[in-house]
């Protein structure tokens, strides 16, 4: 990515921010990127240890929204605070969504399985009492047959499943690491001076 | 999940390496940045959105310098506060890091210990 490219994307990211926030905002930007390339660096190599330009945005822009909730408590700052949460939210919810719906499947893909293999078991020890249209070897294979595809299709549906988690939980650890620091400003600064 | 609990450490005591840096001599957000990624592997980008929220705190304050190659750069010093905020934050780092210290220390105590039951 350029650097114009960063800008443009921070500065869509913030929009609608009060002005001279959003000026010292691409100030300290600008001026990254100025020193980094007086330091020898590229561009783009400086723009890739920024991150993404949108998240950046998105971290600011709550952080933006809080400071100027806390000075004036205006239902313009409110609600912009909650369409900002509920941005996020949205981005998130169509990130885990699928990821929640695919989870569900696999359980539900697992009790059919689990379903398949106790017909089989049934046809397996019902039907030679039952008089079997295709006779009795034909009808004991067909309950196997039954069991073990139940079976392979439960033990791979769990696989899957585990993989799942584990996209979940690396989600999980990702964004909140992204989010904490910000959002909890620390108590020793306001609290900590006694005197 | 050892990489994400490296993560929260340092997030947790960069405010105070920011602090310590400013308290050795005014600093521009750059080189304070550049520093703590060599030093302890924070990226870059943390650092700026960091320094604002200790500026509109009232830990940091800024000036500009004009520069003979290139636009005015903005530099930061302490004020009274963060001077106030760094010797605090200074020894709750210094007790819990003794603390923590003494939990890792290795038990070489132990055979002293089984010595002195013996």
């Amino acid at each position: 990515m350029t650097r114009m490219e960063f800008m443009r994307r921070l500065q869509r990211g913030l929009r609608g921010a009060p002005r001279e926030v959003l000026a010292a905002i691409v100030l300290d930007y600008e001026g990254y990127f100025d020193d980094g390339v007086r330091a020898g660096r590229s561009e783009a190599e400086l723009a890739l240890a920024l991150g993404d330009p949108g998240r950046v945005a998105s971290e600011l822009r709550l952080e933006v929204d809080a400071r100027q909730w806390e000075a004036d408590r205006t239902m313009a700052v409110g609600l912009r605070i909650a369409a900002g949460a509920l941005g996020l939210a949205l981005v998130d919810s169509l990130l885990l969504g699928p990821l929640c719906l695919a989870v569900i499947l696999c359980a539900a893909g697992i009790l059919s399985t689990i379903a398949l293999a106790l017909a089989g078991c049934y046809v397996l020890v019902i039907s030679p009492f039952d008089d079997p249209a295709g006779g009795l070897a034909a009808a004991i294979l067909h309950g196997i047959g039954l069991i073990a595809g139940g079976v392979a299709g439960a033990a791979g549906l769990s696989l899957a499943s585990t993989w799942l988690i584990d996209a979940l939980s690396w989600y999980g650890r990702v964004h909140r690491r992204a989010f904490r620091p910000l959002f909890l400003p620390q108590k020793t600064n306001n609290s900590g001076q006694p005197s | 999940m050892a990489e994400s609990n490296e993560i929260q450490l340092k997030r947790g005591v960069l405010e105070l390496c920011v602090l310590a840096l400013l308290a050795r001599g005014d600093s521009y957000a750059y080189e304070i940045a550049t520093r703590l990624a060599a030093e302890i592997g924070m990226g870059e980008g943390t650092i700026y959105p960091l320094m604002r929220r200790m500026q509109a705190d009232g830990l940091l304050e800024d000036y500009l310098v004009e520069s003979s190659s290139g636009p005015p750069r903005r530099y930061y010093r302490l004020s009274k506060a963060g001077r106030t905020s760094l010797s605090s934050q200074r020894e709750s780092w210094e007790v819990f890091s003794r603390a923590i210290d003494r939990i890792l220390k290795r038990p070489s105590s132990r055979s002293r210990h089984a010595g002195g039951a013996a």
